[in-house]
């Protein structure tokens, strides 16, 4: 690891430390909280999913907060109501119908009033794969206005929105389960992990993203994660070449030595604690088959986020350990031909986050497949080549409470 | 692995108590278990050829707890029955088979490696509601008063009569044959809050309702009747209340001639009678102070980092802690003071309910 890496991962330790370790009191409500990210967001709508891991994880966190869904998952992935109050049946039985919740305001203080007082969907397959596609942030109540602003029905409003560089998101009064704790949040795109390390010490924000493989994250029930993974952009590599790869990497040591002992080694693109069969998905190094497998082959360009000093020094380790097996990568600009991401685990369902991770792969998805079945479809080819499983983590200021959740943030004593 | 059932041996009254829970989840979720197990065992057969039999190797490095435990052990006595078949020279295929856990329960896991494939079939079930362990020998008394889904604010319990209000409005139970039985329900139309608080007082026959923003008064015998005012003792949508002389707080109280306040900012003061600031904490989310018979009032306060209980008294003007924690399951809502105990409303982790309790101070003697 390069030795730049250890203030930040110090400051984060530290920070995060001293968050588990406060006593919680009742939450208070009021004050700001500033938010930089290095994700770079050109648009808040819901329709539009990035492609991009880093502004997928960062889209999927902030549309909740303004757009809302009829239903939601909780904590074990399971549906429960949120703008629809129930769903039943029409009489018919081709048809399932949802009453929307009373009394909901849109952002511009209009009752959210669906046609008919309801929403209808076609009994075209199960209710729990309907419902698990309701859920994602991607199928939010939006009303599109005159002037081509979205609003919608969240615990906070848009009040400024400066495509890939800031946005300023207000409390509404009116949301339905009572405003959020905070009065606004600043936010700030596009910011480089040093800037956002150097505004945290100077005190200048109060969240900002963390490097990698700083913390284990807390419990099942509220850890968020992230999987780091190879993937193959360009036609260039061949499945045994790309199998090569994956037989090459040496995941033990990398954990070992790089993250300090953090984070899962796995073949999967879900952790174990999620899907229950992550153990099914071998990740194993064998050299002696790699070289087999890469032999002939071309050079590829790879490419890795070089700001993050933990990232880089994975990326670099992995270029060695392929050139041990005969296969030359070499640190590529623009369109590479492999890259290490960080996916982001965006959903607590198995399909709900396999799709999103299918957008990331540019891969096709169906919600009718088995979790299993629909995460080795996408794993075929080894077009991904995952890697670990990591805790997503973030600086916190020592006044933060309740973070990632947004409408339940608040400001507490520093 | 232990099988399950009547072949456990109670070493301890702890374990007994375990193995007893864990037979009882079984009991419940036998149905769904074997169900599951009886549809995967017939997918597993259909990779067997007419002459091969199922030779199952159990992976036991999930069963970690005596729960997943007890469930292999049943899944395992299952799966041989759903297996079983007698050919003549039959031949060996191994099955290596796997209890895993996910989010949302527990999977069965069968891999077989045929001519080059990997074959997996796989089954899940639910996993059930922990049902929490009761607390004893804790100096705080508690006592289960009532639970249920929409969030509890307050409990009142009148001989055979008792009062919740929560956040849809105040329903009256009564007691029939020892169970409570619904008798009417009152909406009240509160302003939304997220951390929603709310006070019942009743004197005789008149009510009064407190909520964030609005204050409801009435009678309640025979039949509740109500009429709702904006305004009130709780700030709507901020859930504080505002008194002259002190600045917004969540809850006082007056405990040998000084004042504890549970502040909005989130900590706890303590301040004389002439309102000056003595001491400040950041322990507790809530409390309320109780009369008690041998030793004076005390202060029972919840600490949400650790979903615990305790009693306190002021000691030089600053909180001490005079009893042993006792573990709820769960953050403490609401702390009310109601006659000689404290209501306590927890919001249950593992069940996601509302459970209201009254605790008391026991002295021990």
């Amino acid at each position: 690891m390069k030795p730049t890496a250890l203030p930040w991962i110090a400051a984060a330790s530290l920070l995060l430390a001293v968050v588990i370790l406060r006593a919680e009191s009742r939450p208070r409500y009021g004050g700001t909280l500033r938010v930089e990210m290095s994700a770079a967001l050109s648009t808040l709508d819901p329709a539009e999913i990035p492609s991009d891991p880093v502004a997928l994880e960062a889209k999927a966190r902030l549309v909740p907060a303004v757009f809302e869904t009829l239903v939601r998952l909780d904590e074990s992935g399971r549906p429960q109501p949120w703008l629809a109050t129930s769903w039943t049946h029409d009489v018919a039985r081709k048809r399932w119908v949802f009453t929307a919740r009373p009394h909901v305001r849109l952002h511009d203080g209009m009752i959210w009033t669906p046609a008919a007082g309801s929403l209808e969907v076609g009994d075209d397959r199960p209710i729990e794969q309907i419902l698990r596609e309701m859920a994602r942030p991607w199928s939010a109540i939006v009303v599109h206005e005159a002037d081509g602003t979205l609003i919608g029905t969240g615990p906070f409003r848009v009040a400024r929105w400066e495509a890939g560089k800031a946005a300023t998101l207000v409390a509404n009064e009116g949301h339905w389960k009572g405003r959020p704790y905070l009065d606004s949040i600043e936010i700030q795109m596009g910011r480089y992990l040093r800037d956002q390390t150097q505004d945290q010490q100077l005190g200048r924000a109060d969240v900002t993203d963390a490097p990698v493989g700083t913390t284990d994250g807390a419990s099942d029930e509220t850890r968020t994660e992230q999987t780091l993974a190879l993937i193959f952009d360009t036609p260039r590599s061949a499945p045994a070449m790309r199998e090569a790869v994956a037989l090459s990497i040496d995941k033990v040591a990398i954990r070992r030595v790089l993250l300090k002992g953090h984070g899962d080694i796995s073949g999967a693109l879900l952790p174990q604690w999620m899907s229950g069969y992550a153990f099914l998905f071998d990740g194993k190094r064998d050299v002696a088959r790699a070289r087999q497998l890469a032999t002939g082959s071309a050079p590829l360009t790879f490419a890795y986020d070089r700001q993050d000093a933990v990232l880089r020094s994975i990326g670099e380790r992995i270029s060695v350990n392929a050139m041990e097996a005969g296969i030359i990568m070499r640190p590529g600009n623009g369109v590479a031909d492999v890259r290490l991401v960080m996916i982001p685990v965006t959903s607590r369902d198995e399909l709900a986050a396999l799709a999103d991770i299918a957008v990331v792969l540019k891969a096709p998805f169906s919600f009718s497949a088995a979790p299993y079945e629909a995460e080795r479809t996408l794993l075929d080819g080894f077009h991904a080549v995952t890697l670990f499983h990591l805790a997503r983590n973030w600086s916190l200021a020592p006044r933060v409470r309740s973070w990632p959740d947004l409408p339940n943030v608040w400001i507490g004593q520093p | 692995m232990s099988s399950a059932g009547p072949h456990f041996v109670i070493i301890s009254a702890v374990t007994g108590r375990i193995l007893g829970f864990v037979f009882a989840t079984l009991l419940v979720r036998g149905d769904a278990l074997d169900d599951a197990v009886s549809q995967w065992g017939k997918k597993i057969v259909s990779h067997l050829a007419t002459d091969e039999i199922a030779h199952v190797t159990w992976n036991g490095a999930v069963t970690e707890n005596a729960e997943s435990a007890a469930y292999a052990a049943r899944a395992k006595t299952l799966l041989a029955r759903a297996l079983q078949r007698r050919p003549r020279n039959p031949k060996a295929v191994e099955i290596r088979v796997t209890l895993s856990r996910n989010l949302k329960g527990y999977l069965l896991i069968a891999e077989m490696h045929r001519e080059n494939e990997n074959i997996v079939e796989m089954t899940s079930f639910a996993r059930p509601i922990p049902i929490p362990e009761t607390a004893t020998g804790f100096r705080l008394d508690r006592r289960l008063l009532w639970e249920q889904e929409v969030p509890i604010l307050d409990v009142i319990v009148m001989g055979d009569q008792m009062l919740v209000l929560d956040t849809a409005g105040i329903v009256r139970y009564e007691q029939r044959d020892s169970n409570w039985q619904k008798a009417e329900a009152v909406v009240m139309d509160t302003p939304p809050v997220r951390d929603p608080r709310g006070r019942l007082t009743v004197n005789e026959n008149s009510l009064t309702a407190e909520a964030a923003g609005v204050t409801c008064r009435g009678t309640w015998k025979l039949s509740i009747a109500i009429d709702c005012q904006p305004g009130g003792r709780f700030t709507a949508g901020r859930n504080t209340i505002e008194e002259s002389r002190w600045q917004p707080y969540f809850t006082r109280a007056e405990i040998g001639g000084d004042h504890v306040v549970g502040a909005s900012d989130g900590r706890t003061y303590v301040y004389d009678a002439a309102h000056k600031q003595l001491s400040v904490s950041d322990a507790w989310s809530d409390l309320a102070v109780v009369p008690n018979s041998c030793a004076g009032p005390k202060i029972i306060a919840a600490n949400s980092s650790t979903n615990s209980l305790a009693i306190f008294d002021l000691l030089n003007h600053s909180p001490v802690r005079v009893s042993d924690s006792m573990e709820v399951p769960g953050p403490a809502t609401a702390i009310w003071p109601t006659g000689s105990a404290a209501l306590v409303v927890v919001r249950n982790k593992d069940t996601n309910r509302y459970e209201a309790y009254s605790v008391a101070v026991d002295c021990g003697r």
